[in-house]
């Protein structure tokens, strides 16, 4: 991205994340982590925003720093800490908290924060169990909000009050949804200035995507397959906690893919829009080259959990080739997980003991990257593999099948490593041996992979955000704020009974940005139903007006699948429509209000089929 | 009487209020045909059953030697039961027995359009 556009110089920047939690993972390893280099490497203070209601995070965060997971300048905040410190404003004349209806007497539960002091009392109904009042309470005991859900006259809950109060009981601010209190809050932490936040919770995505300040840009990272479980990118199922995400991609300034495959993927998929971008993952390569006459000539290493995501069991299939030629190749396997025992009985099974090590989880166990010929990865999908990174960033050469998603963005193929074919074990093998058998090109590949793993270093990385986020800014004032996109049939002809001509009116409601209705593009899309590329079909605008259209195209798959697979007996039609940031995609139905469809007999007549009314 | 002519099918058409229209030409027997302009009718004939439904053809236009016809039927259920019909074509007046079948030419086709139980358009190989 270069010749780029920066972002302004008083920007402000943050990372959320919904919470914490005491044991965390990669996205939220992430997440800290890209607010230290931003500190790091460009002088950018981007505190964690996190939404969880929590006192505080003092000893949280001494443990991170402690451990390394974040630098002393990297803050968090959080609604309920902020405003617990903070006395809010209140402004025009002063209306004292009243409470929605009476709490009943009786048991409530309390939190405390470190010092023991109660940070939230829990009220119940008379059941003892409905929640009707969470307050929230300043260290000195007054109360900072009220978190109440009040009822009818039957025990009915009729909605949701939060109410902010100052010191003396005077109400701040009141809102409907935590979510719209969240927001409230974020405003004012963006006090008018240009701000950038940056999401990698699914979670807290659902908080931040509908808010809308003129001066505020939301960027939403994907850590993970955009398609459940790797499935196929074309017809796979979304990832479940993804759908909210890419089903309004319109609700964001730019969403964020680790890998420029995925990304195209999801372009191929859903429309190419241009709120869409990528930005890797950081991950420093070693200062200095470790010495290649350090790495054991014929022993691996694999990184990873012992999970069937990562498919560990190919992994040992692949070492049992190796060594048919190189009895003495090993490799040492890192990571613990509930395939341990699954993995054992295949090493005892092929006689593999001397070969493949299962070595536990080790503290720095990338620190073996140092003193390997090889790595390897075998994972059914990944989001972006940091194994593979960090090997090549230690100049260890990875072995690697070319799964979705991360192996081909990472490893230029006889280059930097090399990639294989999923589930060739035998290309694998061949690969390997010729890693622990060539000295010199084993050395060679051992430079490039250690050269090219300069560009997911820290500088790098956080040069491509500044550059993406000054990007996002940069074109704000043409985003287009659409709501209710809908998709409907006005008519469907039948030329033959295997030729369709489908007329679509597309209609939403537009709240700014260029007339979307100008710049859209819709197609169809016939998709076979269990494997291929889909085929597109752009459909002819025949009317166009504020906030709708109406398209058309034909549909003769003799003539246009060619190209789909004789295996593939069914074909499944959706409409997509794309322009600017606006994708949408439906699957296209017959008029609801048709009972009768026409139909062809084998003597090639017209009949009609009648359905029972549902 | 003049010969009924030949109905030739151009496509079928339904829209979202739940209307299916019959579009095709007939070409008309004689001069004489096109002068007195005359009706016709679509028929549909439940499978099992004798009666048939007749429903008047629109002329939307002569041309040299032809009549564009378009003859609309109700697609929405109404009080139809579940079942199959089957579609003629007649000029007003005729016998019921000498009505035409209506084709429904496949042209080489070897994908048909059919609905899934959602609702929704999709094609399977082969006539359905």
């Amino acid at each position: 991205m270069s010749g780029a556009q920066h972002p302004p110089t008083d920007m402000r920047y943050f990372m959320a994340l919904w919470g914490i939690a005491d044991e965390f993972g990669g996205m939220t390893t992430m997440s800290l982590y890209r607010a230290c280099i931003f500190l790091e490497e460009a002088g950018i203070v981007a505190p964690i925003l996190t939404f969880e209601p929590r006192a505080g995070y003092e000893r949280q965060i001494e443990t991170l720093r402690a451990h390394g997971k974040i630098t002393t300048d990297v803050t968090v905040l959080n609604p309920f800490t902020y405003y617990r410190q903070a006395d809010p404003e209140t402004t025009g004349e002063a209306q004292q908290f009243v409470p929605a209806m009476p709490v009943p007497a009786g048991e409530t539960d309390e939190n405390v924060d470190d010092d023991g002091n109660v940070f939230c009392k829990t009220a119940f109904q008379g059941d003892g169990k409905t929640v009707c009042l969470r307050e929230y309470l300043r260290a000195d005991g007054t109360p900072f909000l009220f978190d109440e859900f009040p009822t009818d006259a039957d025990g009915k809950k009729t909605g949701r009050i939060l109410t902010l109060v100052d010191r003396r009981g005077n109400i701040a601010g009141r809102w409907k949804t935590a979510a719209d209190f969240y927001r409230h809050w974020m405003v004012e932490l963006a006090g008018g200035q240009p701000t950038a936040i940056i999401v990698d919770s699914a979670f807290a995505s659902k908080v931040v995507a509908p808010l809308r300040e003129a001066d505020i840009v939301k960027l939403m990272v994907l850590h993970n397959a955009h398609v459940a479980s790797g499935g196929d990118p074309v017809r796979g199922k979304i990832a479940a906690g993804q759908q909210p995400i890419l089903t309004s991609i319109n609700d964001w300034d730019g969403i964020v893919f680790l890998t420029d495959e995925q990304r195209h993927d999801y372009e191929a998929r859903f429309g190419r829009t241009s709120n869409l971008f990528t930005v890797s993952n950081p991950k420093e390569r070693a200062k200095t080259m470790p010495g290649f006459e350090q790495r054991a000539p014929q022993r691996g290493v694999l990184l990873g959990r012992l999970a069937p995501q990562k498919n560990l069991q190919q992994a040992i299939r692949v070492m049992a080739k190796v060594r048919e030629s190189l009895p003495g190749a090993t490799l040492d396997i890192y990571g613990k997980g509930p395939d341990e025992d699954e993995l054992r009985t295949l090493i005892g099974s092929l006689g593999l003991e001397e070969t493949v090590h299962l070595r536990g989880h080790i503290p720095h166990a990338a620190d073996q990257f140092d003193v390997a010929r090889f790595s390897l990865l075998t994972s059914r999908n990944e989001g972006q593999p940091l194994a593979l990174m960090e090997s090549q960033g230690r100049g260890c050469p990875p072995v690697s099948y070319a799964i979705r998603y991360g192996p081909r963005d990472i490893i230029e193929d006889g280059i930097s490593g090399y990639l294989v074919d999923a589930g060739d074990t035998e290309s694998a093998a061949a690969r390997i041996v010729e890693l622990c058998t060539d000295d010199d090109g084993a050395a060679r590949m051992s430079r490039g992979a250690w050269d090219r793993a300069e560009r997911f270093g820290k500088k790098a990385i956080v040069d491509r955000w500044l550059d993406t986020i000054g990007a996002v800014w940069g074109q704000r004032s043409r985003r287009t704020e659409i709501r209710d996109m809908r998709m409907q049939v006005e008519e469907i002809a039948w030329l033959h009974p295997g030729t369709l001509e489908v007329t679509a009116h597309i209609g939403w409601k537009q709240k700014t940005g260029p007339a979307l209705e100008r710049d859209v593009a819709v197609d169809f899309m016939v998709v076979p139903r269990s494997a291929g590329a889909a085929i597109r079909l752009p459909a002819a605008k025949v009317e166009s007006s504020g906030g709708s259209i109406v398209a058309t195209a034909r549909i003769d798959p003799a003539t246009m699948a060619t190209d789909v697979d004789d295996d593939q007996e069914f074909l499944d039609v959706f409409c997509r429509v794309v322009g600017g940031d606006v994708a949408a995609m439906f699957r296209v139905g017959f008029p609801p209000a048709a009972l009768t469809l026409p139909f062809v007999t084998t003597e090639q007549a017209l009949s009609l089929r009648t359905d029972a009314r549902p | 009487m003049d010969k009924i002519g030949t109905f030739t099918l151009e496509k079928v058409v339904l829209n979202k209020m739940g209307e299916l229209a019959v579009i095709g030409t007939v070409d008309f027997g004689s001069r004489l045909s096109r002068l007195l302009r005359p009706k016709y009718e679509l028929g549909i004939r439940r499978r099992g059953e004798q009666s048939t439904r007749w429903v008047p053809a629109q002329i939307t236009e002569a041309t040299v030697g032809r009549f564009s016809i378009r003859a609309t039927v109700d697609a929405s259920g109404g009080d139809e039961p579940a079942g199959y019909s089957d579609v003629y074509f007649r000029r007003a007046g005729e016998a019921a027995e000498n009505a035409q079948r209506v084709h429904f030419p496949v042209g080489g086709r070897d994908w048909s359009a059919y609905p899934t139980k959602f609702g929704n358009v999709s094609f399977k190989r082969g006539i359905v």
